[in-house]
């Protein structure tokens, strides 16, 4: 009797004989069916080689399906393989690996792709997709899938979330309670007495049956403090839905690649439920549940997988898919190597994008360009892929199909137009802007890794002339714009890899640019969009040597009254959030102003709160939380010749028993005296009176002078307040975190004045 | 995969650093005038990479001799303004108090 | 102290040392480069073009002269090998072990593709003199040593190259 049910596609993972499927029907139960499933992958070599790897096959316990077939190489065209399908995919990594090390000399093929990668790629399927199944009994028969992962508002799946949080940070101190919430109901649970505890927490759900388990540190602490408290006691906690299967647990590993060190924190999942822990998820604080349900849509891998993984991780899920569904072989390494160039080819195209200097001071009405997802959008446009033969640098399309590159990066880059235009046709208030906002920042930050991957060591599809045919398009499509824009009489104040800020008399709204943007579009054949345009913006110099100008370091104010920033304090992880919000408040008020010409009167404000700050600051009024800094170790203590700030604070940490891995970041306070900072992660809270005041206020009248010196000398000096060469050279200061910089070179009397200072710009 | 070779303001510092000796013996106002040009040479990072010069310090000698020349001709313009006028009037436009040059050159009107 | 570089068909010329070894193979390289055609294996990134350049003053008939090519992993450093035919150029196989040290691949797996690789360069020699450049790993381990040490053992030929002394001497009045 075969029946039909709907619903959302839930979780997919192997077992004994198949895989186990669950589904959230339609009619709000949760379904586990079975399905049969095989998985194949492919070895290619010297025939006598591959008839010999058959008949080792067919020895082996693992049942499997042999057959000899023609596949597409990406970079060797057809080719003859083996094909090894197994009918029992969970025992395929086993049966890979004793292969391999029987016969290392062969290519392997689709040999390390998830089983759930696979699923996806042959019913076009993803978590949460909407589908149709048919099934007999317990066994599914067939699989449709009703929408796709490119659907702008696909019917939202009525997740059950259950929320468990330690009532402080682990680290910092021992948690007491868990804070559970669902629904309506919110309490708190001791752990002081385990047994009650654990009942009452296997009580609530399987009374509740979430689908998502969401936590706070649940894969460094709280799922391994459950399942080890639950097995101390005897008392079983269902955190799987499906209690046949174990948890899955990865350790956590620190390993050297590459000349960095990769460090991988420990990682607990669930089957037939998600576990997803805030701590550990890629892009929550952007982008919470909505990010990652969209990532794990448009990558398709499985929830749990795509919160914790790097985007560029989930661009090769995407490659991975789209290769093998159109019968295109995955290989297993990145073996393809660079054919050779002559050293003066080297030197004509190993370049990134083009970074100019910008004219630095404060400037008016300034129109924001970009274009959109720029490499991606080269990529699609040229049909940039390693398959594809490149005939010139012309910005001419590659001849023939589209590529895997394309193909995979299209729907993305399509998607994301998408919301971008449906987000300036919506209402401001509607309720669709923060989610629309949050899924195309999902899909942006999939697009910016997608570049690297072109031509990354470990890209499968990778190719490094691919990768330098995209930055030399980069760079032709940002010098035409750049001609199109003095063409059209603008004056170009900054450009940078794919963005441009113009200026012209009378150009004050977006509409105004509008021709310019068309132009650029007619001579790229790529889109380009107003980022904004800017009641002021200013462009910062170094901080080394004020005459140089620095590329992506500037502040503004769009005329929406939004601000955007780059490359100062409030931006980098290490700055005490004191300091950055210090900052951003400063901007803040500066922002109140209506055009550049009100800033006279806003800054004796941003003044004043300054001193306030200054002063909560001298009067520690301020939250010791808000003082800490937060630097990556970066390498194994013994190999400091003077230990950082964070490798003193990691000494601290390791003092009391916490282990810190390079890469892994480490919070600390300044403090008096030596060593001159105190860990924060340590049982015993530091000492308030011993905090370094005095360089927590050089650091926040620091980032403070970043922002108001120009705006002060702009209302204040000089006749010329729209855009002046502003800062006197000041003596070289020595840098106070992380070690000194010798400026040496630099020193410069203090009554040298730049008579050629104007860098362009002058009225 | 990616970038072998440095970019544009690593070799400019390359470059630059390799000028150290000769600066170091010159006086320290001469080093000042020195430095001068280099910024001048960093004014202009984006495009001496995009030359693809297999020898960049000559891109960089072109990018100061332009910055000197547009300096030429700002003056210039200024002389050919101030010409014009007659004496006693106010300082030219652009010119305020702090950036005016040291007290030899002629700029300063009178 | 090497002063020069001189390969000779038949053997490869290795050497071990700290980076700025380096400078001097990038001079060799120079050097070649005015002769003949010179065929460069980058194997961590080492080939630095403008030096090179500067070093034949920027003359483009010689730059066109020097064929480089950049492996980003152990896979690629075979893959180059073999894909390089056994000419009468001499080449030189900078930093060969920088991406072996790479632990993200088992070490009997990077143990295999370097004795590969070994037979590659014994190919290469057959008609061709060459170079290749060693340095130690900056992260010590067993296997980096196993694999240094593989290396030397199919040498004939191996020179360790001792750090050059500071140029700048502190000033002694006696």
């Amino acid at each position: 009797m075969i029946e039909t049910i709907s619903g959302w596609l839930f979780d997919i993972y192997p077992n004994e004989t198949g895989l186990s499927v669950w589904l959230i029907g339609e009619d709000g139960k949760r379904y586990q069916f079975q399905q049969d499933f095989t998985a194949t992958f492919y070895a290619a070599g010297p025939a006598a080689s591959l008839r010999s790897l058959w008949r080792w096959l067919k020895e082996q316990p693992i049942p499997v399906r042999l057959s000899r077939t023609e596949r597409k190489d990406v970079f060797s065209g057809i080719i003859t393989v083996l094909a090894v399908e197994i009918l029992q995919p969970v025992k395929l990594d086993e049966l890979f690996r004793n292969m391999a090390a029987a016969y290392p000399d062969l290519t392997y093929y689709d040999s390390d792709i998830s089983i759930a990668l696979r699923h996806a790629a042959k019913y076009d399927t993803f978590p949460l997709a909407r589908c149709r199944l048919e099934v007999r009994g317990e066994k599914i028969v067939s699989i449709s899938a009703l929408d796709t992962p490119w659907d702008l508002e696909p019917e939202a799946a009525p997740l059950r979330i259950m929320s468990l949080e330690p009532d402080c940070d682990p680290a910092r101190k021992d948690p007491k309670a868990i804070l559970v919430s669902y629904g309506r109901v919110s309490y708190s649970l001791p752990f002081d007495k385990p047994v009650p505890f654990l009942i009452g927490l296997r009580a609530d759900i399987r009374r509740y049956d979430p689908d998502v388990i969401l936590t706070s540190w649940g894969d460094t602490w709280l799922l391994p403090f459950l399942m080890k408290l639950s097995q101390d006691n005897g008392v079983a906690l269902p955190l799987n839905r499906d209690e046949s299967q174990e948890l899955v647990e990865k350790k956590e590993r620190t390993y050297f690649s590459y000349g960095q060190i990769m460090y991988r924190g420990r990682q607990v999942l669930l089957r037939g439920r998600w576990h997803l822990d805030k701590h550990n998820a890629m892009m929550w604080g952007d982008y919470g549940l909505i990010g990652v349900l969209e990532m794990a849509r448009v990558t398709r891998q499985p929830a749990q997988e795509a919160a914790r993984l790097s985007p560029g991780t989930g661009i090769s899920s995407m490659q991975f898919v789209t290769a093998m569904q159109k019968g295109i072989l995955i290989p297993w390494h990145k073996g393809q190597s660079e054919r050779p160039k002559t050293a003066m080819d080297l030197i004509r195209s190993d370049m990134g994008g083009m970074v100019y200097q910008p004219t630095v001071g404060l400037h008016r009405d300034v129109g924001g360009i970009d274009f959109v997802s720029m490499y991606p959008g080269i990529m699609v446009r040229f049909n940039i892929s390693p398959e594809v033969p490149r005939a010139g640098n012309d910005l001419e399309p590659g001849p023939g199909e589209p590529g895997i590159i394309p193909m995979t990066l299209a729907p993305i880059l399509n998607k994301r137009l998408a919301l971008k235009s449906a987000l300036l046709t919506l209402n401001k208030y509607d309720c669709r802007r923060p989610v629309y906002s949050a899924l195309a920042s999902a899909e942006k930050w999939l697009l910016v890794t997608c570049f690297g991957y072109l031509g990354y060591k470990n890209a499968r599809f990778g190719r490094i002339e691919a990768h330098e045919s995209v930055t030399a398009f980069g760079r032709e499509a940002l010098l035409r714009a750049k001609e199109a824009a003095e063409d059209m009489d603008y004056e170009i104040l900054h450009m940078y890899v794919d963005g441009l800020w113009v200026q012209k008399e009378g150009c004050k709204t977006p509409k105004d640019f509008e021709a310019l943007l068309a132009e650029v579009t007619e001579r790229t054949g790529l889109p380009i969009s107003m980022d904004g345009v800017y009641r002021w913006v200013v462009f910062l110099p170094s901080k080394v040597d004020q005459r140089v100008p620095v590329a992506n370091r500037y502040f503004g104010v769009f005329q929406s009254g939004e601000i955007k920033v780059r490359g100062i304090e409030a931006r980098r992880r290490d700055t005490a959030p004191f300091i950055s919000e210090t900052q951003m408040a400063i901007m803040e008020i500066l922002a109140r102003a209506e055009d550049a010409d009100g800033l006279k009167d806003v800054l004796p404000k941003a003044q004043a709160f300054v001193q306030k700050q200054m002063s909560a600051l001298r009067m520690m009024k301020v939250p010791v939380e808000k003082l800490l800094v937060s630097q990556k170790l970066s390498r194994e203590l013994g190999e400091y010749s003077t230990p950082s700030p964070a490798a003193r604070a990691v000494r601290q940490l390791e003092a009391t028993g916490k282990v810190v891995r390079p890469g892994q970041r480490v919070r600390f306070l300044f403090t008096l005296g030596k060593p001159g900072v105190s860990a924060w992660d340590v049982p015993e809270q530091p000492d308030t009176r011993c905090i370094d005041i005095a360089r927590y206020r050089t650091l926040l009248q620091r980032a403070v002078d970043t922002v108001l010196a120009p705006i002060e000398q702009s209302v204040n000096g000089g006749k010329d307040s729209e855009c002046l060469y502003l800062f006197p050279i000041k003596k070289a200061e020595t840098l106070a975190e992380g070690g000194s910089q010798n400026l040496g070179e630099h020193n410069v009397p203090s009554n040298h004045i730049p008579y050629n200072g104007m860098q362009g710009g002058e009225r | 995969m990616g970038r072998t070779l440095p970019s544009a303001t690593m070799v400019f510092m390359q470059e630059e650093a390799a000028f150290g000796r000769f600066r170091r013996a010159l006086r320290r106002s001469d080093q000042v005038a020195l430095d001068d040009l280099f910024v001048s040479a960093r004014q202009h990072l984006a495009a001496t990479q995009y030359a693809a010069h297999a020898l960049p310090f000559e891109v960089m000698l072109l990018a100061m001799l332009l910055e000197e020349h547009k300096e030429v001709m700002k003056l210039r313009e200024r002389m050919e303004a101030g010409s014009t006028q007659s004496a006693g009037n106010p300082p030219l436009p652009g010119f305020s108090q702090e950036d005016a040059p040291p007290a030899e050159t002629e700029e300063k009107n009178d | 102290m090497i002063t020069s570089i001189e390969p000779k068909t038949g053997s490869w010329i290795l050497l071990i040392g700290p980076r700025n070894l380096n400078g001097t193979l990038l001079e060799a390289i120079a050097k070649l480069g005015s002769i003949g055609l010179v065929r460069v294996l980058d194997g961590g990134n080492r080939f630095a073009a403008y030096k090179v350049a500067r070093a034949v003053r920027g003359q483009a008939e010689i730059l066109k002269r020097i064929t480089v090519a950049r492996a980003f992993n152990c896979y690629q450093v075979l893959s180059l090998l073999e894909d390089t035919p056994s000419i009468p150029s001499p080449f030189l196989v900078l930093d060969m072990l920088s991406t072996f040290y790479d632990e993200s691949v088992k070490a009997r797996e990077r143990k295999r593709l370097l004795y590969a690789c070994i037979v590659q360069l014994k190919r290469l020699v057959r008609n061709a003199g060459g170079v290749v450049s060693i340095h130690p790993p900056a992260v010590p381990s067993q296997t980096a040593t196993e694999l240094l040490k593989m290396v030397q053992d199919y040498t004939f030929d191996s020179y360790y190259v001792v750090p050059k002394p500071s140029p700048y001497e502190p000033m002694r009045l006696f």
